[in-house]
């Protein structure tokens, strides 16, 4: 028997960003950066593991928006087209740099790895990388949870309903997308209040996770603190962050990420390099961005950057690799002692964090998944339905309203900047309700721009809008898609309402907005 | 980059080039690139591209003599490889609907629905919008004994409330602190009648404020409740001795305290809990209060939406914990400027010529194109380009020169280059 368990939760999500109606967009590259840097790297890692027959668990939330975008034909497309640009750039990359050695290799490997990425996207995977996940989970090594369907930020809606349909909506998109239902959910932002917990269980979820305070906080006291689950009182369980394991990889101070041997991810030849050298690669209109192809390691605190050297990073992330696994160690054998049961180590991160900003991230991952299963036998990787099932008796207590934004609760988003979109997404679950109400059978066309209204809502209401509104960066962006999306939402009221629906205009909003094809408006009523 | 312009400029890069075969080999261009970098979290997007600025006669001079013609040529060799969309998932695309202008104008200021908004935004802050336009207060105003609309915020179950305050017309929200953690609250508008009764325009929802400490209610009730029996199953197990509105683990807890018969494995005698146990987790806990990881996913994910702005460039990192420490890099406060030059020079000839730069040997591309890319200290350089043709030896030679001199002030810094590249010789 172990002494303890370790839960790695990866939480990956991505606004929808998809717009047609621009040949090139600025913010579509999230997702294909997103998927060069971090999700294909670690379905690489988890091929490697199942090759290598180590056993591993590992649990993933794929959000809604990330699946419906990975399954777009047109940003499939479009990554592709991405990637192609990025191996031209390598290619161009390892002509220039052909005299000097150090440079020449890193243009090499990243042609490489872009030609691997092409390859495990197109002919691995057929462009499908929602299967490729599911296959994991198929395999018993990787569980998928889910989350609200658009990320909305669940305790400031007025509306249950509204709740109601960010859950329902999102299991039902996840049934589509794995073939079977979700046992966990990632709530949006981590975003708990009293309540939700009733929707999840009508949707059939059975664990939630909180911070640490949501579970530190509930009452009655946990007898033990967040190292086990709770039951909410309607038997729907609560998993508490463990700030420790979090802390090693997040701290800024004693963060792995920050190493001196890692890449350094501003040193991107998007702005190191000749303007006219680059402008074929960056955006259309001669903004700067960043290429993924970068030279340096992080080397010091000075903006003086060092060649980087992929050997050493390997190294290191071995070694940091190493280090966790002992602190989950010496942390698990504490707590046994103070608990004198098997304590669950959560540990929680945005997936992005790993391969996006934290270049050997996934690698990271993969030293500590095969030296926990070969370097020691203290504790054991679990998911936390895996944990539940084989433990199945736990403490009742009501979990505490918290989130995991800036100081716990729900001022990131609402404060200043972006408290006024609320009086207009209430105004709009008012009306979205009463349409669904008013609207049990309609005909064809009225029943098309019933569903648009859903999505426009559920667009409207991501919670990434007031993050960008709040943290004062692509803000035009965020209030731009968050009037669009209400306008859009407005203009169909007022027409199914006057009984004249614009047809080619109702067209158009669907080629726009078009996640969720099979959206239940009815969840609304 | 649209299709039709890439195509359009691939083809002038063709024409050009074949100009430039049957003339000189070597085409010299000067680049002076600038950057104007702005602290990174508080300036608007477009403010953040790195601009390519003229030079000025302050800042670098480039020679009279540098032939200076900017063409695509150099970047033309690749061009095929910058075909976006293949044909064949062209087709698959679906077709543009007719109505891309979609015209759908503003939001209104207020729906005057009357909505009373309440939320607990934190263990000590409560937020209050209410959907009411000026106008409409101004008319509830008038009916009021006093002239004023008040907003009031009560205590669940206490009849005196704990804030009230006047609207203002123009405003549209209030944060209100409060001191009690863990205590619901209701707010009201309206006005007071010449009657002396108060008469309530709208009422809010409860908003219960979160509690802001481990719960002192030690009591541990524990049940089991298997992961993979649905909770419609559980249900109809308890069914029986459900009550309304009673809770599914609460009544499996009760009935599993009985020893009510599950038809699976129920084991809630757990082991022995001493208070030094319980002491030691509040100790461990209640560190883990303090130590809050404020480093956590949200800044780390707005710090991967601002950097797509190109906010974060090169070198430059503002910091995302709270303390403003950084991981890489000293963040730049307030108004800066940093420029640097460097030099390209490229050209083409016939694949199979012998090009030599300042004396050393020159590999062509497959199509005859090279380019050189160096930094460009202060200094002057001479550097002869010579190109010989591989079927006549025939030669044709240039000589390019180059200056700089870079004139400035102490305020103004260098771009940082990549350290690759080499000083282009040749003084």
């Amino acid at each position: 028997m172990p002494k303890g368990y370790v839960a790695l939760v990866l939480h990956a999500h991505l606004p929808f960003v998809r717009h047609p109606e621009h040949e090139d967009f600025l913010e579509e590259d999230w997702l294909y950066e997103a998927i060069t840097e971090t999700y294909i790297p670690l379905i690489k890692v988890m091929e490697g593991l199942v090759r290598d027959n180590v056993d591993f668990r590992l649990t993933m939330s794929m959000t809604p928006p990330l699946c419906s975008m990975l399954l777009d034909p047109l940003l499939q497309e479009r990554y592709v087209r991405h990637l192609t640009r990025l191996i031209a750039l390598a290619e161009k990359e390892i002509e220039r740099t052909k005299w000097d050695k150090p440079f020449h290799d890193l243009a090499w490997f990243y042609h490489n790895r872009f030609h691997d990425a092409r390859a495990t996207f197109c002919d691995g995977y057929g462009r499908n990388l929602v299967g490729a996940f599911r296959k994991f989970q198929e395999l018993g090594k990787l569980e998928i949870i889910t989350c609200g369907a658009t990320h909305g930020f669940l305790p400031l809606m007025e509306h249950p309903q509204c709740v109601r349909a960010q859950i329902l909506t999102a299991r039902d998109h996840y049934r589509q997308c794995f073939g079977c239902d979700p046992k966990g959910i990632w709530l949006p932002e981590c975003a708990y209040a009293p309540g939700i917990e009733d929707f999840l269980a009508e949707a059939g979820i059975r664990w939630f996770i909180t911070d640490t305070h949501g579970v530190m906080f509930a009452n009655p006291r946990p007898r033990y603190g967040v190292y086990a689950p709770i039951f909410a009182p309607n038997g729907v369980a609560a998993f508490g962050r463990d700030v420790e394991s979090s802390k090693q990889v997040w701290s800024a101070e004693e963060g792995y990420p920050g190493d001196v041997d890692y890449r350094d991810f501003y040193r991107d030849i998007g702005f190191d390099l000749d303007f006219d050298y680059i402008k074929p690669h960056i955006h259309p209109d001669g903004i700067r961005t960043f290429t993924g192809i970068k030279y340096h390691r992080i080397t010091g605190k000075s903006q003086y950057k060092e060649y980087y050297v992929r050997q050493w990073a390997m190294e290191k992330a071995a070694s940091h690799a190493g280090n966790f696994m002992f602190n989950r160690i010496k942390q698990v054998e504490h707590l046994h002692g103070v608990l004198q049961r098997a304590p669950l180590i959560l540990a929680p991160y945005d997936a992005e964090l790993y391969g996006h900003w934290w270049f050997e991230g996934p690698e990271f991952i993969n030293f500590f998944i095969r030296k926990t299963a070969f370097d020691q036998q203290t504790y054991t990787l679990t998911t936390p339905t895996e944990y539940l099932r084989n433990h199945p008796t736990q403490q009742i207590a009501q979990p505490a309203a918290s989130s995991w934004g800036h100081k716990g609760h729900w001022e990131v988003w609402l404060e200043g900047s972006n408290a006024w979109i609320y009086q207009h997404l209430h105004v709009a679950a008012d009306r979205m309700i009463e349409l669904a109400r008013q609207y049990p059978n309609p005909d064809g066309l009225t029943e098309r721009a019933l569903k648009q209204a859903a999505r426009e809502l559920l667009l409207a209401q991501s919670s990434d809008w007031a993050f960008i509104m709040k943290t004062g960066t692509t803000v035009q962006y965020a209030v731009k898609r968050t009037k669009d999306h209400l306008l859009r939402f407005n203009r169909i009221y007022d027409q199914i309402k006057a009984g004249k629906i614009d047809e080619p205009w109702l067209a158009s909003a669907e080629w726009r907005d078009n996640i969720f094809p099979d959206v239940n408006y009815h969840y609304y009523a | 980059m649209p299709k039709p312009k890439l195509a359009e400029t691939i083809s002038r890069a063709k024409q050009s080039r074949t100009k430039v075969f049957r003339k000189q080999a070597a085409i010299a261009v000067q680049k002076v690139s600038g950057a104007i970098k702005r602290h990174a979290m508080r300036k608007p997007a477009k403010a953040r591209v790195t601009v390519k600025v003229k030079p000025a006669s302050k800042v670098a001079v480039p020679s009279k003599k540098a032939n200076a013609i900017a063409i695509a040529a150099a970047t033309g060799q690749a061009a095929h490889k910058f075909d976006m969309v293949p044909a064949k998932a062209k087709a698959k695309q679906t077709p543009k609907p007719v109505v891309t202008d979609e015209n759908l104008g503003e939001l209104p200021d207020t729906y005057n629905t009357g909505r009373l908004f309440l939320a607990a935004r934190d263990p000590h802050l409560l937020f209050v919008y209410w959907d009411l336009s000026g106008q409409k207060i101004g008319e509830y105003a008038r009916q009021a004994s006093d002239g004023r609309v008040v907003l009031r915020v009560f205590e669940k179950n206490h009849a005196a409330p704990v804030a009230e305050a006047t609207l203002a017309h123009d405003a549209r929200n209030w944060y209100l602190p409060v001191s009690k953690a863990a205590t619901t609250y209701t707010a009201e508008l309206g006005f007071w009648r010449h009657n002396g009764s108060f008469n309530v325009i709208s009422r809010s929802r409860e908003a219960t404020t979160p509690p802001d400490e481990i719960s002192s209610n030690t009591t541990a009730r524990f049940a089991t409740i298997p992961v993979d029996i649905s909770f419609d199953e559980l249900l109809s197990i308890v069914r029986q001795y459900h009550k309304d509105g009673g809770q599914l683990a609460e009544e499996i807890q009760q009935l599993q305290a009985t020893g009510f018969k599950f038809p699976f494995h129920v084991d809630v005698e757990l082991g022995p809990w001493s208070p030094e146990q319980a002491a030691k987790v509040e100790h461990i806990l209640s560190g883990d209060v303090l130590r809050r990881v404020q480093v956590g996913s949200v800044e780390l994910t707005e710090w991967l939406r601002r950097r797509l702005d190109g906010e974060t460039s090169s070198g430059m990192f503002s910091g995302f914990s709270p303390d403003g420490s950084s991981w890489s890099g000293v963040p730049q406060k307030g108004f800066w400027f940093a420029v640097n030059a460097e030099l390209i020079i490229y050209g083409a000839t016939e694949p199979d010529a012998k090009v030599t730069v300042d004396g050393k040997p020159v590999e062509l591309r497959s199509d005859g194109t090279f380019s050189f890319h160096w930094t460009f200290p202060d200094g002057k350089y001479r550097l002869p380009v010579v190109a010989a043709s591989g079927k006549t030896g025939e030669q044709r030679a240039v000589e390019l020169r180059f200056e700089r001199q870079t004139q400035t002030g102490d305020a103004v810094g260098q771009v940082g280059q990549p350290a690759n590249l080499k000083s282009p010789g040749g003084k």
